[in-house]
């Protein structure tokens, strides 16, 4: 079975927020930059704007902070959350090494990238290649974990 | 429409009188759909609010800075904003102008909640006005007074967060220079119109932005499928895609792509990049873009930019212009131009006691300071380039050629900025647009030209359009072939003059680039029309503008709204400065100076030819409904476009016949 993965290349980034507010638009029907579940940091002084979306890493450490087993990881190897279980107590964000997961304040939602389940809108849009997909075999699961940092 | 949403438009105009610190809202929906948005909106709060007699630097003028019914959506291209008020750099008369920056600040503001802002009367010390979300305050800055534009940012920043959006001014804006501009990010910006000095003559050092809310899309599905087949289009089929980064660039600067604005969705061939250059003068490291106009900054010897500067200087001298907040149009397409003219003549050798050297960083530092300070004769050249010449007492011949009309130099018509190939007789519709305008119309109105010049043989003979599927596009939008056909002279120019300058309100109004925008042709068809999702090319804004609000409006209303703001502007210069057909006139001497480059199909270059031009210029008036002795609109077509208060105002008018005497040449 194939998984996929979203590859970030922040030196490719022109900061157009498409991926943020086309996510926004796939999952919530309205556009705004606190609803996207990659968030991209306009630095237009520094050599490279700043982009934030889950790896969907192994580390597990969001799965552990929750303390009502919201966050689960599905079939097709997708860290989703389950809203109807969640609190908002934020737990999550805080225990993302990569800070990785936001706080939709239009919706009032913990929020995070679920891929689409299968076909990342944000990738599609990307115009300079900053996101691109990776898909890699299961059985590399254990190779290709660690792709945070 | 469900009640209190808003679709498309964020749904209040937020409304800032800083004379006495009030701040209120009003709907939107009050001014649209009937006039879209942006720059539409605009031209109506302008005809209701800013009364004959105001001039550009009074606290009566309005600073309106609208944002289009697009921006902040998921359409391509659609980040824009326009900036409208009484200009400083129009002349003779500070019209009622427009300009139109990209960057991230209009969707930002949207997402706070405000489709526009419009800002009148005068602080009474130097404040920033700060936006997060709904709430609104006026801060202190006077320690941001006598800071540039990157400073200004910086420190925003620091203070309010690294999240915000800053639209800002330098120490041109500050000084009241009529070629100020409106800087967002690095090198976004309301360049033309001098729009800086009147946000200093506020005493507005910036507006800073934090939008945490939504718009909201009436048809979520149908709006993504458009956008989506659009951008699919844009990418396959068009001008500018896939473009490459320069490798060497890449290197030794840190090139890499930067959008100019929010929702591009290319990988632009208009040429967007981001540097990194170590400063030869400052020794500071200075980062961001470098495009457009830019380009001419290292000089082309030999040519019109008869200067050479290195990358690392010439990028410099950008991040200086752009810091101070001084007009690159001005500047590369006017000042620096006719002071190297008027050297090259004996008229002039030294500005403030230095040698003018356009070899020579150093020499450009000085004069960007001396123009941002205000300083000796640099005073006198913050005026802009049109006025410095009679002021200075020098070099008014030398002025002709650069300066096209109304205080803007020369660009996209073939006799002006000579970097872009345009030959008879296609800049007799540039000609035409520029002859109705109050400023260099080609800020949203490339369409045309580049319809003509950049899809056909004239520019690529290996990728390029058959001129008999140009012409059969052409038939479809302007109802006539000779309106694109390269042989055909003053015929049928009158035509694609109206239709594009009906496109250039639509795009200022709803907010889309204009280097993507109209889009009417595509490699990807037998026939050469580009098509996505079922739409044809030049309804495509149509449609992303109808799933996105919800109305139920015909194709054929919606352009009907562009062609009656089209009129209203006009009728604002009208009320306001006496406009009539004899200004229109005064472009015609600096057409009369021969074409710059020469078309492949013909045996000679060519000028204005002024006994074929005035019979055009009324056919034009004629097709636009508008009386051909006055050059105003008629009652008639005011009332056809809902304009019935319009009509009775003008029609208790009088046609100024003389408007030398109206003139202002302060």
């Amino acid at each position: 079975m194939e998984i996929i993965r979203i590859k970030v290349n922040s030196s490719a980034c022109s900061g157009c927020l498409s991926c943020v507010t086309t996510c926004s638009m796939a999952h919530e029907q309205y556009v705004s930059l606190s609803a996207g579940r990659v968030q991209v940091t306009l630095r237009p002084f520094e050599i490279r704007h700043r982009i934030d979306i889950c790896r969907q890493c192994a580390k597990h450490l969001c799965l552990e902070a929750c303390p009502e087993g919201a966050i689960y990881r599905d079939q097709q190897d997708i860290v989703r959350i389950d809203d109807s279980r969640c609190t908002r107590c934020r737990l999550c964000m805080d225990a993302c090494p990569i800070h990785a997961i936001f706080w939709n304040p239009v919706s009032e939602q913990v929020i995070k990238c679920d891929l689409c389940l299968g076909q990342p809108a944000c990738v599609e849009v990307c115009p300079t290649g900053a996101l691109t997909l990776n898909v890699l075999k299961r059985d590399a699961r254990d190779e290709r974990q660690e792709q945070v940092e | 429409m469900t009640s209190n949403q808003s679709f498309g438009w964020a749904g209040k105009i937020l409304w800032v009188n800083l004379t006495n610190r009030s701040v209120e809202t009003r709907d939107t929906l009050d001014y649209g759909p009937a006039y879209i948005g942006g720059r539409g909106i605009a031209a109506r709060i302008g005809w209701e609010s800013i009364p004959a007699g105001v001039g550009a630097f009074d606290p009566e003028n309005l600073l309106i800075i609208m944002t289009g019914t697009l921006t902040g959506t998921t359409a391509p291209f659609s980040g824009r904003t326009s900036v409208n008020a009484l200009s400083p750099q129009g002349w003779p008369n500070e019209w009622f102008s427009r300009s139109n920056f990209g960057g991230h600040w209009g969707p930002s503001l949207k997402y706070a909640g405000y489709d526009g802002l419009v800002v009148e009367g005068k602080a009474d010390t130097p404040v920033t006005l700060w936006i997060e979300d709904e709430k609104v305050s006026i801060l202190d800055a006077r320690h941001l007074w006598g800071k540039g534009s990157m400073e200004t940012q910086k420190r925003l920043f620091q203070e309010l967060g690294e999240d915000i959006r800053v639209l800002t001014i330098g120490q041109a804006g500050e000084n009241l220079s009529r070629i100020a501009i409106i800087t967002t990010e690095t090198e976004s910006a309301a360049g033309q119109g001098g729009f800086g000095a009147v946000m200093g003559s506020k005493n507005l050092k910036a507006v800073a932005v934090r939008g945490r809310g939504a718009v909201h899309i009436a048809d979520p599905e149908t709006f993504t499928r458009r956008s989506k087949a659009i951008i699919h289009e844009v990418r396959t089929g068009g001008l500018f895609s896939n473009a490459k980064l320069d490798e060497k660039r890449v290197k030794t600067y840190k090139q890499r792509w930067q959008a100019c604005t929010q929702q591009c969705a290319l990988n632009c061939g208009g040429g967007c990049r981001f540097y990194a250059v170590m400063g030869p003068l400052s020794g500071e490291e200075l980062r961001g873009q470098f495009h457009c106009v830019s380009n001419f900054i290292p000089g082309i010897p030999g040519t019109y930019y008869d200067w050479k500067l290195e990358f690392d200087s010439a990028f410099e001298i950008r991040h200086m212009a752009d810091d101070y907040g001084i007009n690159h149009w001005d500047l590369l397409l006017g000042i620096v131009p006719w002071l190297r003219d008027c050297q090259k003549h004996g008229l002039v050798n030294q500005l403030n006691g230095r040698r003018i050297d356009f070899n020579s960083p150093q020499f450009w530092a000085d004069l960007l300071h001396m123009i941002a300070f205000r300083l000796g004769e640099g005073d006198l050249l913050a005026e802009g380039g049109k006025r410095a010449p009679e002021l200075l007492g020098f070099g008014q011949e030398e002025a002709r050629p650069l300066y096209a009309a109304w205080g803007s130099a020369g660009h996209w018509d073939g006799h002006g900025d000579r970097g872009n190939v345009i030959v008879y007789p296609f800049w007799i519709v540039p000609a035409l647009q520029w002859a109705v305008d109050v400023r260099d119309p080609f800020s949203s109105a490339h369409g045309y030209t580049a319809t003509t010049m950049h899809w056909s043989a004239f520019l690529n003979e290996e990728h390029c359009i058959p001129w008999e599927k140009i012409k059969a596009v052409g038939k479809q939008l302007y109802g006539i072939e000779s309106g694109v056909d390269p042989l055909s002279g003053y015929e049928g120019k009158e035509y694609p003059a109206v239709w594009h300058g009906d496109r250039s309100v639509m795009k200022d109004s709803v907010s889309l680039d204009d280097n993507i925008f109209p889009m009417l042709l595509s490699f990807n068809s037998d026939d050469a029309v580009s098509r996505a999702d079922g739409m044809v090319g030049w309804e495509y804004e149509y449609h992303l503008f109808t799933a996105a609000t919800g109305l139920r409006l015909s194709v054929e209303e919606f352009n009907l709204a562009c062609e009656r703001i089209f009129n209203l502007e006009r009728a604002i210069q009208i009320r306001n400065f006496g406009r009539s057909r004899r200004d229109d006139e005064c472009v015609i001497p600096y057409f009369e100076y021969p074409e710059w480059w020469q078309s492949k199909l013909l045996d000679e270059k060519k000028k204005l030819e002024a006994d074929k031009f005035l019979p055009l210029l009324e056919k034009y008036y004629l097709l636009r409904g508008w009386d051909v002795n006055a050059g105003w609109p008629t009652s008639e077509t005011l009332s056809r476009l809902g304009l019935p208060d319009v009509a009775q105002t003008l029609s208790g008018m009088q046609v100024q016949m003389a408007p030398e005497e109206n003139q202002t040449n302060n």
